[in-house]
């Protein structure tokens, strides 16, 4: 596949609830980048996320109301899945993400070597905030532990999925333990995965919006009690 | 002091007709769930049986002892507490895998609604 061809059947499925202030600068410069098909879940959001996103000319679909991040995903996947794309990449709606890191995170993909790829912040952690590297390389051991694939983000939002493992991959949890998921269904279903390094902007805008650290042990709890009712 | 043992047994006799009516209304209430159709047959013969006995516990303390020696516990009551817990434990389990249950199911009708009222016109625009 040349990386032409790629670009254009390549879907940005992009997540938000509540992101009407930062939205539509996010989809502008994935647009800039020559990224076209984009589309958004708004997730049940009470601003006017839905307008501002199409208005940026994006494709959106509308929960409803409100189903948490992993719900948004799974939706986002389908909809790309639908929409005949060949690789699939979640981008966070925050601003946190840079869009000259798609290239780098996709080459694998296109070069039959990973079907699926993380955008890892921690290979290049330079301007993340120290408490949240902490984090999470907590979560990282505990995903290892739990699921026996290993990453040095678990919790990143930038991810490429081959056509073929974004069918194979099967999101049930709603909420924000939907990363870790993934990651267990990479091992669950033996795709090939691999990390590259990528930027993360943190700006307070995204710093507001990402996991507390209250929201990280309810994530833990929740894995822990599926692990131990499975 | 005399004062004081009459009111002790009074309470006691308070705290005794408090949990049954606590667990007549709760057998109402099953019964209730079962008329509409919201319980089964056998969800609604447990619970009545589980009340009735707490019903018969309290008003018969005695009827513990042989199980409890049965069981090598010290005192009648401590069998039923430890039951108890067992049992709340696993109801609390099974809430909590049917939340878990109802969340998913409620996203996949999420989805479905999304993906039909704006995959359509999605079709129409291009």
């Amino acid at each position: 596949m040349s990386s032409e061809k790629a670009q254009k059947s390549l879907a940005i499925v992009m997540p938000a609830y509540n992101e009407e202030k930062v939205i539509g600068k996010t989809i502008a410069s994935l647009k800039k980048h020559g990224y076209t098909k984009i589309i958004v879940i708004d997730d049940g959001s009470a601003d006017r996320t839905r307008a501002v996103a199409e208005k940026a000319g994006a494709i959106v679909f509308s929960h409803p109301i409100n189903r948490g991040l992993g719900g948004a995903l799974g939706t986002g996947i389908a909809a790309a899945l639908d929409s005949d794309a060949e690789i699939i990449v979640t981008f966070d709606s925050d601003g946190q993400h840079d869009p000259t890191d798609i290239k780098r995170l996709i080459r694998p993909i296109l070069a039959r070597k990973a079907d699926v790829v993380i955008g890892s912040r921690l290979k290049n952690p330079k301007g993340m905030p120290v408490i949240r590297r902490i984090g999470n390389w907590g979560f990282n051991i505990i995903t290892y532990m739990l699921f026996g694939v290993w990453t040095t983000d678990s919790q990143s939002g930038l991810r490429a999925f081959s056509r073929s493992a974004a069918e194979k991959i099967e999101i049930k949890t709603n909420r924000m333990e939907v990363s870790s998921e993934i990651i267990k269904e990479i091992g669950r279903t033996r795709l090939r995965f691999t990390e590259v390094p990528i930027r993360a902007i943190y700006t307070d805008y995204s710093k507001r919006h990402g996991q507390s650290s209250w929201n990280a042990f309810r994530i833990l709890a929740k894995l822990v009690l599926r692990k131990l009712m499975r | 002091m005399n004062q004081d043992l009459i009111s002790t047994t009074y309470g006691q006799y308070i705290l005794l007709l408090i949990v049954v009516v606590f667990a007549i209304f709760a057998i109402s209430r099953s019964y209730l769930r079962l008329r509409n159709g919201n319980e089964s047959i056998i969800e609604f013969l447990f619970w009545t049986g589980l009340w009735t006995l707490i019903i018969a516990i309290v008003l018969v303390p005695e009827i513990t002892a042989l199980p409890a020696r049965l069981l090598g516990i010290g005192r009648g009551v401590d069998v039923f507490i430890y039951f108890g817990l067992v049992f709340l434990f696993y109801s609390t389990y099974r809430i909590y895998s049917k939340i878990e249950r109802v969340e998913q199911e409620i996203t996949r009708l999420s989805r479905t609604i999304a993906l039909r009222e704006d995959g359509k016109k999605g079709k129409k625009q291009r």
